[in-house]
């Protein structure tokens, strides 16, 4: 089974072989990251600039966040099609009730966390008692929030206060986005890898019958995955919202495909599973580190999109190779 | 295989989609009913003219959802097709054919790309396909450079705006006849049993002395090919290429096709259920449009059908 043995017990040569054999997905896309950062410092002098790398790491910070609401679906097997749409309605909401009163921010963060969770419900109940496959429960929801997003904002409009954004973004010289991000990034590894939530969820992803049999509560599983990624997908948009400031009833209709793109080259199998928290962090930045660097060089922007289907295929076939042999 | 059991099996076929039948026909009375002249024939008219097109589409969304994939490449492929056919051709009625002709070659690679990655490399159908479908997104940018030129000719023009026999264009009459040859495909010919071998059991079908490489790779050569005849046309119906053109038809079209009751694991429906699940996408759509509803509330209203239909039609189709 995929989750037998996971980490720590590396006391045994045999142990250790088998680490690093589930490991070398991982392995391999910090080694393309390192290969990446390498010809970005020497592609571009401005790379390794303290500005650069402040605007990389800010412009994908919303990017992340997205992918770690992806994951919970992808590991129990399926996609989440819906994120992009809790994106744009979050969105819509934070900037319609947030106004210079402090309360206001307060009761806005809490109706984004709420969304988030509550779209996660649906999709779940969908997904368990509508007998539906995930993609296809979140395609559903995912039309009917972008329409109540267009509902609550027809026109792009508004901003968000600019002491929230600019404390959300740079807050205590970006030590606060470093901070945050830092801790879900462990909260979310620690979830997934070291609870009973996580090793459920890894068990539903590879085979819901026998995790079933072996007493998980298949239901509770896949319910409590789609609330987490629809509250991260909550927590994305308020990044989102921080980053671009202004409201934007389709600013999150890209998100949902790029998140897979993450997801995938960062590790996580589609049949689920399988999944890496780790392996996200290193994505996000080959993903970020291309479009900044056709930024920095002033190439045609719209390279970005070969290049990201080119990695994507790339890293699945390299993978596939891999485990054929 | 004892009676019983055929008449069981028989019911699980086809019941759902005579029930999609059932749907599609009452929401067009009620349509009839809110406004009277829905039925017209100048209604039916554009309501086809329109549906052709998603019609088209969706005959590679169904075949490739059959063998257990999905296709999100197929709104880039339209795109292709269309902003190539509006650049090359630029109103030059003798271009037309031989641009025609060069998509549809563009389209074989597309498809065998597509095939090929699925196949031999394994990449999961979504995965595979969103990743073609995003590089053939940067390859259209670059080609026109973001803002795509050109316009169509004017047989491209009379394909999509002429009416034949009172309620059909040129584009429902190759709709009607690329249907037809789908139908007869999935349910009278080898092929077509293969597609649903595949989507049962792909490794079962391999075993069974079933070509699947190449099953699976004509599958999405023939959903390319007919994505490019859709983005063709498209551009007869808009006169110029536009980026936004059928921006929400991978999504439309994944909804259409379930809604007319094939699975999305694969292995079991047809395309004569997604004909009535494009109608009823189109029929509600344009009674929404009567109604003066906004982009808004026309989403929302899709979205639960979807779940309705799903639920309540096909509630009966429990996996396995």
């Amino acid at each position: 089974m995929k989750i037998s043995g996971k980490g720590g017990v590396l006391s045994s040569r045999h142990n250790r072989q088998l680490f690093i054999r589930r490991k070398t997905d991982v392995i391999m896309v910090y080694a393309f990251l390192l290969v990446m950062v390498l010809f970005a410092t020497f592609a571009s002098g401005s790379f390794t600039s303290v500005r650069n790398i402040r605007n990389l790491f800010t412009a994908n910070i919303g990017l992340l966040m997205v992918t770690f609401a992806q994951i919970f679906v992808i590991g129990l097997g399926g996609v989440d099609l819906s994120v992009g749409s809790v994106i744009s309605l979050v969105n819509v909401v934070l900037i319609t009730l947030m106004n210079e009163n402090p309360a206001t921010w307060v009761l806005a963060f809490a109706a984004a966390l709420a969304i988030g969770a509550g779209i996660g419900l649906i999709n779940g109940i969908l997904v368990v008692k509508g007998n539906m496959q995930p993609i296809i429960a979140t395609l559903a929801t995912q039309t009917i929030f972008a329409g109540v997003a267009l509902f609550v904002m027809e026109n792009p409009s508004g901003t968000m206060p600019s002491v929230v954004s600019r404390f959300i973004i740079k807050g205590w010289g970006y030590m606060f986005p470093l901070l945050y991000v830092i801790v879900i990034t462990v909260v979310i590894w620690i979830l997934l890898n070291r609870t009973r939530f996580g090793r459920n969820l890894m068990a539903v992803g590879g085979n819901a019958q026998s995790a079933e049999c072996s007493g998980i509560s298949v239901t509770k599983t896949t319910v409590g995955a789609f609330v987490a990624s629809g509250l991260m997908a909550a927590i994305a948009a308020i990044c989102i919202t921080a980053y671009t400031t202004s409201g934007n009833p389709l600013v999150g209709e890209t998100y949902t495909q790029r998140s897979i793109t993450v997801a995938v080259v960062g590790g996580a199998l589609l049949a689920g599973g399988r999944l890496s928290v780790v392996g996200c962090l290193a994505a996000v930045l080959i993903i970020g580190i291309i479009n900044n660097l056709l930024n920095l060089l002033g190439m045609n922007a719209y390279y970005q999109y070969v290049i990201q289907g080119v990695i994507l295929v790339a890293a699945l076939a390299i993978s596939a190779i891999r485990s054929h042999k | 295989m004892n009676q019983s059991n055929t008449r069981s099996l028989y019911m699980k076929q086809v019941f759902p989609v005579i029930m999609v039948y059932v749907v599609m026909i009452a929401l067009a009375l009620v349509a009839n009913f809110i406004n009277p002249g829905f039925l017209s024939t100048d209604n039916i008219y554009s309501i086809l003219k329109q549906v052709a097109f998603l019609g088209i589409a969706c005959i590679g969304q169904t075949l490739i959802i059959l063998t257990g994939g999905i296709d999100m490449s197929l709104r880039y492929v339209i795109l292709v097709s269309n902003v190539l056919a509006a650049q090359m051709i630029n109103g030059a009625e003798a271009r037309t054919w031989p641009v025609f002709l060069f998509i549809m070659l563009v389209c074989v690679v597309i498809g065998l790309v597509n095939g090929a990655g699925i196949y031999y490399l394994k990449i999961p159908a979504l995965v595979m396909t969103l990743a073609t479908g995003t590089a053939l997104y940067g390859i259209t940018l670059l080609y026109c450079n973001g803002s795509p030129g050109g316009h169509a000719s004017d047989t491209l023009s009379a394909i999509a705006n002429q009416k034949v026999f009172g309620v059909f264009n040129g584009v429902s009459l190759v709709w009607i006849v690329l249907a037809a040859v789908t139908i007869i495909l999935l349910a009278r010919t080898t092929f077509g049993r293969s597609i649903y071998a595949i989507g049962t059991n792909a490794e079962g079908a391999r075993y069974a002395g079933i070509n699947t490489a190449r099953v699976t790779l004509t599958v999405y050569v023939i959903a390319a090919i007919v994505a490019g005849i859709t983005g063709f046309f498209f551009l007869g119906y808009t006169q110029s290429g536009y980026l936004s053109t059928a921006s929400t038809y991978n999504m439309d079209s994944i909804a259409a096709v379930v809604v007319g009751g094939t699975s999305i694991l694969g292995g079991s429906g047809g395309y004569v259920g997604t004909i009535a699940g494009v109608g009823i996408m189109m029929i509600l759509s344009s009674m929404m449009t009567v109604l003066h509803m906004n982009e808004a509330g026309k989403q929302v209203v899709e979205g639960l059908l979807i779940i309705v239909l799903l639920v309540v039609v096909n509630g009966r189709q429990k996996k396995n």
